[in-house]
């Protein structure tokens, strides 16, 4: 091997030393980016994780609202137990309320009317918090 | 740890990540899902009630039923 061999040589073996310098800078480089991209996925998954703990604690809280409503309106139609409220004589208060110049039929509209809006109103009130358009 | 090794361990780990994402975001659509069926079945009770207040009490016990 003369002289001009081991500098030919010497550039070789300097060219592929560089080259692998290069490639290990290359996957050292990939394998920065895979973590940081790992990373950064992470943070946005529970960043989305929140934002839906979020919408779905609203949602819970709007369905509890519209069944208190509901559960109003069903606590009124045990509000006036046979227990408690015989079933009057019918007869009787019909005969009592005309000598009196009264209908049995206007105290039951009455005591519907009051009712109906009642009810209506419960309804009414849970459906305008919910953006909801009267029909 | 070789850079290669590490880049399969990367791929591997971000594979895993998307596969728990994935599950995360089934789960999270279908809760979802069922939240608004149950709203939407509340507000059409109301609606009806709305329309029809004399109604009122058969359409509330009828929802209240249906509560899942």
């Amino acid at each position: 091997m003369n002289a001009n061999d081991i500098i030919q040589r010497n550039a070789e073996c300097a060219r592929r030393l560089l080259e692998a310098g290069a490639e290990i800078e290359r996957l050292t480089a990939l394998h920065v980016d895979a973590a940081a991209r790992a990373e950064l996925a992470q943070i946005d998954n529970a960043r989305l994780r929140e934002e839906d703990t979020v919408e779905l604690a609203k949602m819970l809280l709007e369905i509890e609202r519209l069944e208190t409503a509901l559960e109003r309106i069903e606590q009124w139609s045990r509000a006036y137990p046979l227990t408690i409220f015989p079933e009057p004589n019918l007869k009787r208060a019909r005969e009592l309320l005309e000598a009196g110049g009264m209908t049995l039929d206007a105290i039951s509209a009455h005591a519907m009317r009051h009712v109906v809006e009642g009810v209506g109103e419960i309804a009414r009130r849970a459906l305008a918090s919910s953006d909801e358009p009267e029909a | 740890m070789t850079p290669v090794n590490k880049k399969i361990m990367e791929a591997a780990l971000l594979a895993g990540r998307a596969k728990l994402g994935e599950q995360h975001r089934r789960k999270r659509q279908s809760d979802r899902d069922k939240l608004r069926n149950d709203n939407e079945r509340l507000l059409t009770a109301l609606r009806e009630i709305r329309a029809n207040p004399s109604l009122a009490w058969s359409i509330a016990v009828r929802a209240l039923e249906q509560k899942p």
